[in-house]
């Protein structure tokens, strides 16, 4: 998922993961999500981020973490 | 005569000097004596009258003083019984407005008390639910290490609808 030139005209996707994805990880998320071969995807790591991952492209926020269902939770309850 | 002491001549002498006397008298003093007694008789009637009259006039000005005093005492009254009436009424409104400015103050302390007592039971859930999101995400970091975290994030992706696209 590492930038090249082919990819200079497809739109941005941010996955945020807790560790760099392995070449077999990265073939799932193709698998599971194949709409995501549209988009240049750029893997960025935070270590805080629990259980899951996030995409981001543009303004639009898929979270399918752990962390985000906490923090949705909490959002419920406050 | 003269056996009972008696002198004739003298007797004579004396009836003479009272018919004189009597002559002069009704002549000259009798009408202005009687005059001056029937003004006097008339004199005192005019007094009697003019007392009586009098006596008339102060029963008339007692009773018409004692009519005004009654009047006055029951004006007087009346003007008692409405001041106390308008103070009675004036005391009322005053307590009426003193009791509805104490509802509103004791109705306002109890809705501020709600209101505080709200926040601060809003203030100690939300810390309890911070405190808790914060638990849970230190104990979720010490708990899941890196083979779990490469799990849910399969996990995830297997959950993830097929359908599922971008805007």
């Amino acid at each position: 998922m590492k930038k090249n030139n082919t990819n200079h005209d497809k739109k941005l996707a941010w996955l945020i993961t807790p560790y760099p994805l392995s070449k077999e990880e990265e073939n799932l998320f193709y698998k599971y999500l194949p709409w995501l071969k549209d988009y240049q995807i750029i893997n960025k790591i935070d270590p805080n981020l629990v259980g899951g991952f996030i995409i981001k492209i543009g303004s639009q926020v898929l979270d399918l973490s752990l962390l985000g269902k906490i923090k949705n939770l909490t959002k419920n309850l406050l | 005569m003269e056996a009972l002491g008696i002198d004739f001549k003298l007797f004579l002498a004396q009836i003479v000097n009272f018919l004189i006397f009597f002559y002069l008298f009704k002549k000259f003093i009798a009408k202005s004596f009687l005059e001056f007694l029937k003004n006097q008789e008339k004199s005192e009637q005019e007094k009697e009258a003019i007392l009586s009259r009098l006596k008339i006039k102060e029963e008339e000005i007692k009773v018409k003083e004692e009519e005004i005093l009654k009047k006055a005492k029951a004006e007087a009254k009346k003007i008692l019984e409405e001041a106390r009436r308008e103070i009675s009424e004036e005391r009322k409104k005053v307590l009426e407005k003193a009791e509805k400015e104490a509802e509103d103050i004791r109705k306002r302390a109890l809705r501020q008390i709600e209101e505080e007592k709200t926040q601060v039971n809003q203030e100690i859930r939300s810390y309890i639910i911070k405190t808790a999101e914060s638990l849970v995400r230190k104990v979720l970091s010490e708990v899941i290490d890196k083979n779990y975290q490469e799990k849910l994030v399969e996990e995830a992706l297997k959950r993830i609808p097929k359908n599922l696209k971008p805007n």
